[in-house]
């Protein structure tokens, strides 16, 4: 026989979660439809770089395959010789990844731990020439254990406000400053598409010395080495801004849709522990009026 | 009314232009691609000409410029729209970028249109950049103070011009 006491209690705490979650939907409602709106001024800083690294041959992928009917048109992919496999394998590679550091918000961070594990046990990453960046505790915790030697930076206290430009730039000039010289660096990030999805991505970035040696750079006016080393880590920092929102973006709209179910979730919970609830009182109720009953039958 | 007329005279000729441009063929264009953290100005969208300040120089590209890397400096970008229209526009710092298919990205960290700087404000801020790069101790905070300093003086220039 389950207590009335017990019920009651459960049902209350219960409820209370209800409320928390419910709030916390609401304030990631409001969260999102900021970040959402800021994501639309980042997207170009996304473009940008992009478009020039196809310009000049670094990335083969047309970044204006959507909007241009003559994709099919345009470069023929790279062909990869075996030498060039050699190569790839000895590149001092960055994975960033892309989190923040709070949870309750489905399996946006641990996507892109996940994703990052397989790329770098795919290319047997070693600790002196992969180098990981942490953006976020989260992406912190999910990677330490397994690659506590690739850890370059880690950064902390993101996902609390919105990200600004400011905090990119902080971010890009950690990683200058880490003294670690990498040829490529991959951001991992959840770009944002509508309200219900957002997928796991990666954009490349370079060094200066990738961009001098870029396939189609002849193409390109001289620059001042000064020149295109500031502009290498600007466009790092253009990069990690238009991931950072992204991210921000999708993580708010996970946590909305985490924190909906959730309520949902608590609300059948409720349901179903009123039920039991009423019905433990009607049977307390009932046991408590047989004995009446019967006490006063035998006193006949 | 001399003053009146010679601007007379310069819309005219922006329409003379204009009209050049108008029937100078499809290749040519050029799309801009404007953004800074706060605001999109311009999202592929085709103009005449940019003039840009960048550290080796301030340089204009028209349509079809050699394809180039640049790196912003504090001052005003001049884009000159398809129908004549002239937007003056303050950044910060950034890059410039021209591809090869002619497209030109402007990426900043900070950019306002001039009419939304104000004068006093922007002497208020010089002032206290002098302030500070006069106290600044050691290298790297001198450093930082001169770039201050740099912006500020920049941005009361664009604002008195």
């Amino acid at each position: 026989m389950v207590q009335l006491k017990q019920v009651s209690l459960r049902l209350k705490s219960i409820k209370n979660i209800q409320k928390i979650t419910k709030t916390m939907k609401m304030v990631s409602a409001s969260k999102f439809t900021k970040a959402e709106r800021e994501l639309q001024a980042a997207r170009p800083f996304g473009y940008g770089p992009r478009k020039f690294y196809e310009s000049s041959r670094l990335i083969k992928a047309a970044v204006d395959s959507k909007d241009k009917k003559d994709a099919a048109a345009v470069p023929e992919p790279v062909q990869e010789k075996p030498e060039d496999q050699e190569a790839q394998k000895k590149l001092k590679r960055i994975y960033i990844a892309m989190t923040s550091d709070r949870g309750l918000c489905g399996g946006v961070h641990s996507g892109v731990a996940r994703r990052i594990r397989r790329e770098m046990t795919a290319r047997n990453a070693e600790g002196t020439t992969h180098k990981l960046v942490c953006v976020g505790d989260k992406a912190r915790a999910l990677l330490r254990r397994a690659y506590s030697t690739s850890m370059l930076v880690t950064v902390k206290d993101i996902g609390r406000i919105a990200p600004v430009f400011a905090d990119a730039s902080l971010m890009a000039t950690a990683i200058a400053e880490s003294g670690f010289t990498y040829d490529v660096g991959e951001i991992y990030y959840n770009k944002y598409f509508t309200a219900v999805k957002y997928e796991m991505s990666i954009v490349p970035f370079f060094s200066k010395i990738r961009i001098e040696s870029a396939p189609n750079m002849t193409a390109f006016d001289d620059v001042d080495d000064d020149q295109l080393e500031c502009y290498a880590e600007w466009t790092l920092a253009a990069l990690l801004y238009y991931a950072l929102k992204q991210g921000a973006a999708s993580e708010q709209s996970a946590r909305m849709a985490a924190m909906d179910n959730a309520t949902k979730n608590a609300s059948e919970m409720i349901r179903k522990l009123t039920l039991l609830f009423n019905r433990t009182r009607q049977a307390v109720i009932t046991r408590e009026l047989i004995e009446i009953i019967s006490g006063a039958a035998a006193l006949k | 009314m001399a003053l009146a007329f010679r601007g007379v005279i310069r819309n005219v000729a922006r329409r003379l232009q204009v009209r050049n441009y108008a029937d100078a063929p499809k290749g040519d264009e050029m799309a801009l691609t404007f953004a800074a953290g706060n605001k999109v100005f311009y999202d592929k969208q085709v103009v005449k000409q940019i003039d840009v300040p960048s550290f080796s120089g301030a340089f204009g590209i028209l349509p079809k410029h050699v394809p180039t890397l640049a790196v912003l400096r504090p001052g005003v970008v001049t884009i000159l729209e398809n129908d004549g229209k002239q937007n003056k526009i303050f950044v910060s710092s950034g890059t410039i970028t021209v591809n090869d298919d002619s497209s030109v990205q402007v990426l900043a960290e900070e950019a306002h249109p001039l009419e939304s700087i104000d004068r006093s404000a922007a002497q208020e801020a010089l002032s206290k950049a002098q302030s500070e790069f006069n106290s600044a101790s050691n290298e790297k905070a001198k450093a930082e103070a001169a770039i201050a300093l740099e912006v500020a003086e920049e941005i009361v220039k664009a604002a008195s011009a």
